[in-house]
């Protein structure tokens, strides 16, 4: 054979090989690439957890960052969204931010939201800041389906301020108590055990009263999640536990109130609201006593505290749609210490523990029906945002639409390694109860039961891989 | 040499050519020139006890001397008496603007930022509350809501709705509100400083500490973009909130400390705050080793030159504009929408420029 022939074979196929080296390095380098994961585990070394709407910020601005993708256009909206997010509001009349209460959580939306992060349970005998009780009374078999019974003069939430001069619904603390568990290599922690306590009440409360603490939640990345298909959602769905796995994941189906039709729940620690723009309205109403166009008169009529103003709705669809729009158009922080082993090898755990059979890692939006810049994106959030029984030791015992008081939506996970630097503590659970991510696995029980004792069984080493696998997210 | 082992060994050749070419590549960061490692903990540092520490301990004194202003109000009645407190309100204001430029941390997870600076004055209760039986303890003011204390709610007692208080306004009421809610106030501040104080909560650990013992900060990169984000988004809010909003809407009722008359004030310390952050020091003008401006400088000279030129050019545009604030909305929309588009201009630089430099470095 001809040497120079030889030669230019070997040139030929090494240039081939090395074009192809190289584009596997762009590739893989690319944060364009949303294509296909290669191995089982790539998915949980993603760095872009929002597609395209990741940013790469470790600080205590992760969670407060316009996805950078928006259009020109839409960053502005997500600018008015930003202001009216902070607006803190007054009793009415006032010339701006006017109509606070008469009875209220919180004054402004980032007081409880700080940073657009996680709400922090107070400690023992403290005022509650960042979270809040919703009530109810139970349900008889006729209404299964049906919202939530309000409590007579009380509503379906329990408001522990109110403007001067008028009388808070009542008032709330915590007292924690110690609960030991035992790991299977002699270890041990003790968990707190909320016992929660209202008291001060306006008037009583009735002795069946049902009552659900919830902590405020983070509010990026909720655009992605609202672009969810429902069908990838129902797919996910497994409520008569079909193959076996005791894992069941049911939908939530929720009062729509602008069509007043049943829909998919998604939002909320049950599932319980189903879009954005509801669970903000609902949010101004419920929490800060602002009427609006989707819940029209304050929480107090027909209480002693109904202020009997004219001024309603206290704010107009303009700041209603900037807000939702804020929470709609946040971006997604970034994947972090990809490169510690640790990390990968915690994904492997985190994996083999189940615990992605709810905490699903990755999702595709669909088409978002008005922000474009949503639509379409390979997500990680480590949710499937169904409902799933957790075990009576988490059990709120109050039921919310169809979802049972054992029962509590998947919460997302992407984030929540930066709750520290964001928001100075590491509370976790709709209650904040556990204090550290290792207390939330431990508090997991029901359908995660199996998942949690495979964490008691692992080894000191493997259990802090896992949460350093957690930590990156 | 056989051709087959001289192939063998050109193929090893142009294969170790190929990685070495594409580690380059891989390596190089976009086209950029690799930026030499730069040892980052003097700024930090400098940052935390030049700047942070030393802005808060600052605010912390002149909320004690502000206090002192209005216990002598209380027994001395007198106009004279209520400009000094008035004067002491406008001092304390410039440390807590100036502070603006890095809040995170305790100043907002433990509400400090809230309870010191909510707006706007919820007045109907205010009014409500002097009107009342209620007797206005120190205790009692730190039950109610944050839009009812705080800098606002005391400059609103002390200069009026629209700069024009008089001491015969203030009746024994207000007064004993204004003395609680201020000694509220320097308590609150104080707290604050205490937060980060080494002898307190500490906080200062966790910036110093970055990259190694912090748990906030996993590498001395983040609390650098941290300390950027942090100017950023104050020259965002002065631009395009402070500033912008009101004039955009011409709307007065919008402006910042607008009962005082001392937004542009406010305004100015905000960027002043900035420059401290960059510079490395409370007094803005750089020590040796310290400052953001002594990485840039060395790393991109023209870089350095041109944030320095956009800091000074926004605090330029902010005082051409005529006292005040509330009336140049609508009377002098030139300045006003000049000094928008050079504090834009300024933001542009940090959150572009400079937020790349840092995010391209090797700190860790």
């Amino acid at each position: 054979m001809n040497p120079d022939y030889n030669k230019k074979i070997i040139y030929t196929s090494l240039m081939i090989q090395f074009a192809f080296f190289c584009a596997i390095l762009i590739i893989s380098c690319s944060p364009d690439n949303y294509q296909k994961f290669n191995s089982n585990y790539d998915e949980f070394l993603d760095p872009m957890t929002g597609g395209e709407t990741t940013i790469p910020d470790a600080t205590s601005h992760a969670f407060a960052t316009p996805a950078p993708n928006l259009s020109a256009v839409n960053l502005d909206r997500h600018f008015e969204g930003d202001t009216t997010f902070e607006a803190a509001f007054v009793t009415a009349p006032a010339q701006i931010n006017s109509g606070l209460g008469p009875i209220f959580n919180n004054t402004s939306c980032v007081n409880c939201h700080i940073r657009n992060g996680r709400g922090k349970a107070p400690s023992n005998s403290r005022r509650m800041k960042s979270m809040l009780l919703r009530i109810s009374l139970p349900k008889t078999d006729q209404e299964h389906v049906s919202s939530p019974i309000p409590v007579p003069g009380f509503g379906t939430q329990l408001n522990d301020r109110a403007n001067f001069g008028q009388l808070a619904e009542g008032k709330i603390s915590i007292e924690y108590s110690d609960k030991l568990v035992n790991y299977d290599d002699g270890h041990s922690l003790k968990l707190r055990v909320p016992n929660y306590k209202v008291y001060d009440t306006y008037q009583p409360l009735p002795k069946n009263v049902q009552i659900s603490p919830r902590v405020a939640a983070p509010v990026f990345g909720l655009g992605l999640l609202e672009a969810i298909e429902e069908q990838t959602i129902l797919q996910l769905a497994d409520e008569n536990d079909q193959n076996s796995d005791g894992i069941s994941g049911r939908p939530n189906y929720v009062l729509d109130v602008q069509t007043m039709k049943m829909r998919l729940g998604r939002f909320g620690w049950k599932a319980n609201e189903p879009s954005l723009l509801q669970q903000v309205a609902e949010a101004y109403h419920n929490d800060m006593g602002i009427s609006n166009s989707l819940f029209p008169t304050d929480t107090s009529e027909g209480q002693k505290q109904f202020d009997l103003l004219k001024d309603d709705p206290e704010i107009n669809d303009s700041i209603l749609q900037a807000t939702t729009f804020y929470v709609q158009s946040l971006a997604v922080p970034a994947r972090r210490d990809l490169e510690n082993p640790e990390v990968k090898k915690g994904a492997i755990l985190f994996s083999r523990a189940n615990c992605v059979s709810c905490h699903v890692p990755t999702l595709k939006t669909g088409k978002h029906p008005t922000i474009p810049e949503m639509s379409d994106q390979l997500i990680h959030p480590y949710t499937d945002l169904l409902l799933h029984d957790m075990g009576e030791d988490l059990a709120d015992n109050r039921d919310d639409f169809i979802a049972n008081g054992r029962e509590w939506r998947t919460p997302p996970l992407w984030g929540i390694g930066l709750t520290y630097v964001v928001n100075g503590h590491t509370n976790f659970l709709h209650d904040g109860r556990a204090r550290s991510l290792t207390e939330a696995i431990l508090w997991h029980g029901g359908e995660a039961e199996k998942s949690r004792d495979f964490f008691l069984s692992l080894s000191s080493k493997d259990r802090e891989s896992l949460i350093i696998f957690l930590e990156s997210l | 040499m056989k051709v087959s082992q001289k192939d063998s060994v050109l193929r090893q050749a142009v294969v170790t050519i190929c990685m070495s070419l594409v580690l380059v590549f891989a390596c190089s960061n976009k086209g950029r020139d690799k930026i030499q490692a730069y040892e980052p903990k003097n700024i930090i540092d400098g940052f935390a006890n030049k700047v942070v520490i030393a802005t808060y301990s600052d605010l912390d004194q002149k909320s004690g001397a502000l206090l002192q202003t209005v216990e002598t109000l209380k027994i001395n009645k007198t106009d004279a008496s209520l400009k000094q407190a008035q004067d002491a309100w406008k001092a304390m204001r410039r440390p807590w603007e100036q502070s603006e430029s890095f809040l995170f941390g305790p100043a907002d997870t433990n509400g400090y930022d809230p309870k010191l600076d909510s707006w706007p004055v919820n007045k109907v209760d205010l009014d409500a509350v002097l009107s009342s039986g209620e007797k206005l303890t120190v205790p009692y003011i730190e039950t109610l809501e944050d839009e009812l204390k705080g800098f606002h709610t005391i400059e609103y007692l002390l200069f009026g709705s629209k700069n024009d208080q008089t001491i015969k306004n203030l009746d024994v009421r207000k007064i004993e509100y204004l003395l609680s809610a201020t000694q509220s106030l320097r308590k609150t501040a104080s707290d604050l400083y205490k937060s980060w104080s080494p002898s307190g909560g500490n906080f200062i650990l966790e910036v110093t500490g970055a990259g190694s013992s912090s748990k906030a900060y996993g590498s001395r990169k983040d609390m650098l973009q941290e300390m950027v984000n942090g100017m950023v988004g104050i020259i965002d809010e002065v631009g395009n909130g402070k500033i912008g909003d009101p004039y955009n809407k011409k709307d007065p009722t919008l402006v910042e400390s607008q009962f005082s008359y001392n937004s542009l004030q406010d305004f100015q310390d905000n960027i002043t705050g900035v420059k401290n952050v960059y510079m490395g020091s409370y007094t803005g003008t750089s020590t040796a080793g310290g400052g953001l401006t002594s990485f840039v400088s060395e790393t991109n000279p023209e870089l350095d030159n041109k944030i320095k030129l956009a800091i000074d050019e926004a605090i330029k545009s902010i005082t051409s504009i005529p006292y005040p604030f509330r009336d140049s909305i609508t009377k002098h929309p030139t300045q006003v929408g000049k000094a928008v588009q050079t504090i834009g201009n300024l933001q542009t630089i940090l959150e572009g420029d400079l937020s790349a430099l840092i995010s391209d470095s090797e700190f860790n």
